[in-house]
């Protein structure tokens, strides 16, 4: 049976159909490729890339801070970051079940961190590599692990004022750390890399480095040594006389370095967040005291550079002086009236017999000598929050500023600058700026020395020696401060005792005094030695010549014997042997 | 006329032949050189991993020897702190400090000494040893202090 099935229409005009549709598809898919290729070309090629390349920051290790030797007082070491993305993770109980063994803490702040409604949350900051490793062993969806790195202190509390500390973004927030902060920082680098759906890199596929530039390592003057038995000199020397605070500065007096900068109370800061201000403030820079009888060293130096004084001069001192209208100064001991020389004025500490010198003195020359020594203006050395000081204009003075600024009341400075008056005496007259840092080394490793220091005259050489051998009576035999006597060395020092300025009512606190000792060693090698100062805030008891005056010999000794000064020969080490000393 | 046809077969075998080899090639060429990304990345991480170890053991040994660690672990062991020093005089002394022959040392590791005057070191062996400071060593001291 043959069927013949009749075609409708012709067959041209289904061709023309067919034509006609052919040419709309290829006009629709050359439409949407135009769009694709010409139009969104660039988002999406954009698009494109971002879903295969990933750019990772690396981020600049951080620069190390050394103290003079070498040794390292603050580095940067590799951590993890532990976080979370909660709307990932469905099951928060078991992974916080699962979490909490290795990042222990407080369990239901985790959970509830899982729990959270934030797309991405800390769970633990800056944790040990090998914890980072412990939970990506896990493979818990919607917790991983980030390359971070921590900053330590491995020397725990040792200069911590000084070197400060870091915050979690590793920015510099106190001390050298802050200071610094623009070179230890460095600068961050990129990574760019072509990674599969999974997130794994493709190995030979494209890939971008951007090295980062390693912070610039901060070479301190500090000496970690110096620095240790200074801190435990003035921890026992706070707990055993109950002081509130303490501050000892170490210097070098020709190159202005200081070699070690003591505070207590004190903190660790690797766990600075649990310190209250009172521990992280660097009271050697940050805090001024009323100096008391330690600045009559300026006043006596002032006075023999003006020549109203030999150290021999002999002077009359009564036990009391009347100065003002209702003021009259007296000396610590009621004494008879007595025929002393100077130089035992000052050894014996007499505030009549200073105050008497600086009538004859002036209070012209006797403010200018303050301000010349560094009172009233920061050191130089750059310290964050570093305190001027506080000096009235002798224009401003009172009938009674004389003799309080003479005796070092009425005046306030820091302990920095108080060891900057004495560095000054032990150089000759010359002023160096102090310095905590000496060079830094730049991330290609190459050492530069810090520019070297501004120096100044303050007075001469010869003032500076007979003043240096009139100080050398003080730790004698008759003299205020036999406690800072160093076996084998010459020591020049000043005690002080100060009272505390009532800051809320103002005056004075009663019974409330700074005991300080200030001086070097040895006196006869003065340029060479070692600047101490020592300040007790509120002491029992509250002589400086009983409880700084120790601190001072236990740190001096110890300074001289590690900078390997020898001992005077026998027969010179009770003298200045400067020659110009009587 | 009868037409002498060449034969196919061998061509095709030899195209074919030359395909699979030029792809085979291509293959391990493609293999080995991802073996080796993979071998780079592996040591990469090794690297990483490395690092990371040798920053926490530097921390470490730091922290061991800190003052204070250093100091509470001999004073356990019953060591006390020397009263007073000998201090013994270095081979290449040189200078004189009120009439006694100084210690280079001293003079070096002493704060107060701005700098080691340079000099020849073909005339000073210990300088040519590297036992005396120059300008840029930033550590003077580690030559030949004991470093606890």
């Amino acid at each position: 049976v043959t069927t013949t099935r009749q075609r409708r229409g012709s067959p041209g005009g289904r061709l023309l159909v067919v034509l006609a549709g052919s040419v709309c598809a290829f006009l629709a898919i050359s439409g949407r490729l135009v769009a694709l290729q010409v139009v969104d070309s660039d988002t999406l090629a954009a698009n494109a890339t971002d879903q295969r390349l990933r750019k990772v920051e690396l981020p600049a290790d951080r620069g190390r801070l050394f103290d003079r030797n070498g040794r390292d007082l603050a580095l940067s070491v590799d951590a993890r970051t532990i976080y979370a993305q909660p709307p990932l993770i469905k099951d928060p109980e078991a992974v916080a079940d699962k979490l909490y063994p290795i990042l222990r803490g407080d369990r239901a702040e985790l959970l509830a961190d899982l729990r959270s409604k934030s797309s991405f949350v800390y769970l633990a900051r800056k944790v040990r590599p090998s914890t980072g490793t412990r939970i990506n062993k896990l493979k818990l969806t919607g917790v991983g692990v980030l390359d971070d790195t921590r900053r330590g202190y491995p020397n725990g509390k040792l200069a911590a004022q000084v070197i400060g500390f870091t915050g979690n973004d590793g920015e510099g927030l106190a001390g050298l750390e802050l200071q610094y902060d623009s070179m230890l920082r460095g600068r961050a680098g990129s990574m760019l890399l072509e990674r599969d759906p999974k997130g794994r890199p493709i190995p030979g596929g494209q890939h971008q480095l951007e090295p980062p530039v390693q912070g610039s390592d901060v070479v301190t003057t500090l000496d970690a040594q110096i620095q240790f038995k200074a801190e435990e000199a003035l921890a026992k020397a706070v707990k055993d006389h109950k002081a509130h605070s303490g501050s000892i500065v170490v210097m070098a007096p020709s190159s202005g370095e200081v070699l070690a900068m003591a505070n207590w109370p004190t903190y660790d800061p690797n766990t600075f967040s649990k310190a209250k201000p009172d521990q992280i403030r660097n009271r050697a820079v940050v805090d001024a005291f009323e100096p008391g009888s330690t600045n009559k060293t300026i006043t006596a130096a002032a006075a023999l550079e003006a020549g109203v004084v030999t150290p021999s001069t002999m002077l009359t001192v009564p036990d009391r002086l009347p100065l003002c209208p209702n003021k009259t100064f007296s000396d610590s001991h009621e004494h008879e009236t007595e025929q002393i020389p100077f130089s035992q004025v000052v050894a014996e500490s007499s505030n009549v017999g200073t105050i008497m010198v600086a009538k004859q003195l002036g209070p012209e020359k006797l403010a200018k000598a303050a301000l010349d020594f560094g009172y009233g203006k920061q050191t130089g050395v750059g310290f964050p929050g570093e305190s001027a000081g506080l000096v009235n204009p002798v224009q401003e003075w009172r009938c009674t500023d004389l003799g309080v600024n003479a005796i070092g009341q009425g005046v306030a400075t820091t302990v920095l600058q108080m060891a900057s008056v004495y560095a000054t005496v032990a150089n000759d007259g010359i002023l160096v700026q102090p310095s905590l840092v000496r060079g830094v080394i730049d991330p290609w490793g190459e050492y530069k020395d810090n520019p070297p220091p501004a120096t100044r005259p303050v007075i001469s050489p010869a003032t500076a020696r007979a003043l240096t051998g009139i100080l050398t009576k003080v730790t004698k035999e008759g003299g205020t401060g036999t406690e800072a006597a160093v076996s084998g060395y010459a020591v020049a020092g000043k005690t002080g005792t100060a009272r505390v300025p009532d800051l809320k009512k103002g005056g004075y606190i009663p019974g409330a005094y700074f005991a300080s000792f200030m001086g070097f060693a040895p006196a006869e090698r003065a340029k060479e030695g070692v600047v101490v100062a020592v300040v007790l805030d509120r002491p029992t008891p509250i002589f400086g010549g009983l409880v700084a005056a120790p601190v001072f010999r236990h740190v001096a000794q110890y300074a001289v014997t590690r900078l390997g000064l020898p001992p005077a020969r026998r027969g010179t080490g009770t003298s200045p042997g400067r020659g110009a000393a009587p | 006329v009868r037409v002498q046809r060449v034969p196919r077969l061998p061509f095709v075998l030899l195209t074919g032949l030359v395909v699979v080899a030029g792809v085979l090639a291509l293959a391990v060429l493609t293999a080995t050189v991802n073996q080796q990304a993979f071998a780079v990345a592996k040591l990469d991480r090794a690297n990483r991993e490395a690092s990371t170890r040798y920053s926490v053991l530097q921390a470490e040994v730091d922290t061991l020897k800190s003052p204070s660690r250093v100091s509470r672990v001999a004073h356990d062991r019953g060591l006390k702190p020397i009263s007073k020093a000998h201090i013994v005089r270095w081979p290449s002394a040189a200078g004189a400090h009120g009439g006694t022959t100084s210690l280079t040392p001293a003079a070096a590791t002493s704060p107060a000494a701005a700098g080691v005057p340079t000099t020849d070191p073909t005339r000073d062996p210990a300088r040519a040893a590297g036992q005396v400071w120059t300008s840029d060593d930033p550590f003077p001291l580690k030559h030949y202090l004991a470093q606890p």
